[in-house]
């Protein structure tokens, strides 16, 4: 390992080495105090670091690269760390949720994220998904209290076995096709139109079939709502915006090596097709908010996957933007309801009446996320719905951007129906909490940035360009 | 090579289906699912070595063994929930913990979780 | 000579795997799951991988299949298992699942289109490490601090917590 090495590494080593201080902090002073003071400067260091440290000129030969992508979505990722942190902590404590597991796991999560996010190798993207997933079991199931949440936890983990055990056969007939484990030249031998044989195919499908899980893409949905509902609600907001953010990330890692989607450009196309109609419709039905936006993430990742297959013709760079607004704009929410729940606000999408007068900040916040989930225009969910479905008419996509604006359409009901409840019922009593500093900080920053990236998307968007067009 | 590695393939493919059939007929008992989830890991290790003889490197050997530690991993923490669940409610079927995970619904078989051993 | 062993050992692996998943007992499953275990790992031993042989026998056979066989007696699963049993109606749709996985791969595989032919020289253990330690040094550190996950989770979800 040289210097260089040591550079690329220094975000992972710092997350890491954070995890495990906050866990000995924790230990030793027998409160969570330390250890959250602990975590939020590794998180912040780690971000600050990948955005201003030089580009190291020799290639690793660890596994990990620092190109582009890998440090925009490593700021990225660790900043949503930061913020699921600020958001956890008084809702932790009046839900009883304590220990020093939690901050210390949240660590180990961003860990497992940003080895991904810098992989060159199928084993590196591998183990970092992984790690990612496997530090959100722990999170989701920590709620030791409240009765669904382990159980949750233990379901979100067979799945989550399961898929790994498909993706990680997929990745296994690829490697025995191609003999090598660096995406580049994997992708090249084995996605190309032609290159690729039926083993490299059957490598491929197993392959989808495990992201799909992951993506929550539409035959391998259905665990979606249930681990929603039942994880702590910031938790539930790291797991929607940082975790397909992530699945959404491995596709960006593989697909443009071959320029293309490739062999995979039919099932996506089905795939993206389906997750949109079905989470839109199921969402249409549903009354409890919290499974209402697990249904409506199901859809938002049928637009990402749009995007994937329109591939070159900027559909990568749509892809890339998307899950960025998408994560902001889920943590943004999820922070609402964790600040809107402590007040009592129940499940039920009428539960949540007149919350709009009596609590008007956290209230505004959900309203503004719930707008940009819509894609209303100056929000970052509009330009990011623009940018797709441009980009889907481009490749020649029509009935696909068709489809989704349709979609689209239909889920303006849905998200204003909370939107109405908010605003337009009679005020039910209900107790004051306390928002924490931290907490306005952090809804109001994500509130910002859903508005900042919307109305001024091209600094972003160039980034993204030059990632993917080298 | 000693045997073509489509011989391998075939074996891990047959491994690989058992492993999807025990998930599905098991799926509603806990242990008997991370069994088929184990099969299925261990066919995708036979792919990996089977490659790794095939193409003469040591890739697939290392991955084979990074699967055996990330298995390893996530069967304790499986297991240690199965226990923490056992602990609060007397079953080992993913059907019947359904139940708990809706909080909205009404619950006739929660009884035991609310006096649960959490004191 | 190899060759036949390979394909008894095939045959062990298959018929144990089958006898493990068709068991209503857990307890015998695992008993038949180690059996199976330890013929790919004679396997694995023959495709010119013995380490990796050995950590199958050690991690797989020895420690998780003991733990599994820990967390089985410990909470009697066995004994109440019998009416969770799955009957035909649960067999027959997931067979009929996974013969058509498994007729898939068979297709894809008669299809062709192999690898072309790789190297005659097996991996030795030295090239295993080099490999290891040279090419997949970040791999190690995910893969450790995961395992010391799991010991956090799992201690996480085993304390006893006091009122």
């Amino acid at each position: 390992m040289t210097a260089s090495d040591l550079r690329i590494v220094l975000p992972l080593l710092l997350l890491a080495g954070g995890a495990l201080l906050a866990l000995l902090s924790g230990g030793i002073t027998r409160t969570e105090r330390a250890s959250y003071l602990v975590a939020y400067p590794a998180t912040l260091g780690a971000a600050l670091w990948a955005l201003i440290a030089p580009s190291p000129a020799a290639a690793s030969t660890v596994g990990l690269a620092s190109d582009g992508l890998a440090r925009l979505f490593t700021v990225f990722f660790c900043l949503m760390a930061a913020t699921v942190l600020a958001l956890s902590r008084t809702y932790n404590s009046e839900r009883g949720l304590r220990g020093e597991e939690y901050p210390a796991t949240i660590l180990f999560t961003t860990f497992g994220m940003t080895a991904l996010a810098s992989a060159t190798t199928l084993l590196s993207l591998f183990l970092g998904l992984e790690a990612m997933t496997f530090g959100l079991y722990i999170l989701v199931g920590s709620d030791l209290g409240h009765a669904g949440s382990v159980e949750t936890g233990l379901k979100y983990l067979l799945i989550g076995a399961f898929s790994a055990a498909c993706m990680v056969f997929g990745i296994a007939l690829i490697y025995c096709f191609c003999g090598t484990l660096v995406i580049g030249q994997a992708v090249q031998a084995t996605l190309l139109p032609g290159a690729g044989s039926s083993l490299a195919m059957a490598g491929w499908s197993f392959m989808l079939i495990g992201i799909a899980f992951k993506l929550s893409l539409v035959p391998a949905h259905l665990w979606t709502p249930d681990v929603y509902e039942g994880a702590p609600a910031p938790v539930a907001g790291f797991l929607s915006g940082g975790s397909k953010g992530a699945a959404v990330l491995f596709l960006l890692r593989l697909l443009p090596a071959a320029g293309d989607a490739g062999l995979l450009r039919l099932p996506l196309w089905w795939l993206a097709l389906l997750s949109m109609l079905t989470g839109n419709l199921a969402a249409l039905r549903e009354n409890r908010v919290r499974r209402l936006l697990a249904y409506s993430s199901i859809a938002h990742m049928g637009y990402v996957a749009v995007a994937l297959v329109a591939g070159a013709a900027g559909g990568y760079q749509a892809a890339a933007y998307y899950a960025v607004a998408y994560g902001i704009i889920s943590l943004a929410a999820f922070g609402a309801i964790a600040v809107l729940e402590r007040t009592g606000c129940g499940a039920t999408v009428e539960s949540y009446r007149g919350v709009g007068s009596t609590h008007a900040f956290p209230a505004a916040v959900l309203t503004l996320a719930l707008f940009a989930l819509v894609g209303i225009p100056p929000t970052a969910g509009f330009t990011g719905k623009w940018l797709i479905f441009t980009a889907a008419i481009r490749a020649g996509e029509l009935p696909l951007a068709v489809m989704g604006i349709l979609a689209t359409a239909l889920s303006l009901y849905y998200y204003l129906r909370i939107v109405a409840s908010l605003y337009f019922s009679p005020v039910a009593a209900r107790q004051q909490p306390l928002l924490a500093p931290v907490e306005r900080i952090a809804l109001g920053c994500l509130a910002v940035l859903i508005i900042v990236l919307g109305a001024w998307p091209s600094p972003l968007l160039d980034l993204f360009s030059r990632c993917f067009n080298r | 090579m000693i045997v073509p590695l489509t011989h391998v393939l075939i074996l891990a493919g047959i491994l690989f289906a058992l492993g999807v059939l025990c998930v599905l007929v098991w799926r509603s008992n806990v242990i008997m699912l991370l069994i088929g989830i184990e099969i299925m890991l261990n066919a995708a290790m036979l792919v990996f070595v089977g490659g790794a003889r095939h193409w003469g490197t040591a890739d697939g050997q290392v991955f084979a063994l990074m699967i055996m530690a990330m298995t390893s991993a996530e069967v304790s923490l499986a297991l240690a929930l199965v226990v923490h669940l056992h602990r609060k409610r007397d079953t080992v079927n993913v059907d019947a913990l359904t139940t708990g995970s809706r909080p909205g619904a009404p619950e006739p078989s929660a009884g035991p979780l609310e006096e649960g051993p959490e004191a | 000579m190899e060759a036949y062993l390979f394909y008894l050992l095939a045959a062990v692996t298959v018929i144990g795997t089958v006898l493990a998943i068709t068991e209503k007992h857990p307890v015998h499953a695992i008993v038949y799951l180690v059996s199976s275990f330890f013929s790919l790992a004679a396997i694995f031993f023959l495709l010119a991988a013995p380490l990796i042989a050995m950590f199958e026998v050690i991690i797989y056979a020895g420690a998780v299949m003991v733990l599994f066989m820990f967390v089985i007696m410990m909470l009697d699963v066995g004994r109440s298992g019998d009416g969770l049993r799955p009957g035909l109606r649960q067999w027959l749709p997931a067979m009929l699942l996974a013969g058509v996985i498994l007729a898939l791969l068979g297709m894809m595989l008669a299809h062709g289109g192999w690898p072309a032919p790789g190297a005659g020289a097996a991996a030795t253990l030295r090239d295993f490490s080099l490999t290891l330690f040279r090419q997949h040094g970040v791999a190690i550190e995910i893969i450790s601090l995961q395992l010391l996950f799991a010991v956090v989770g799992a201690l996480y979800f085993g304390k006893r917590r006091g009122p």
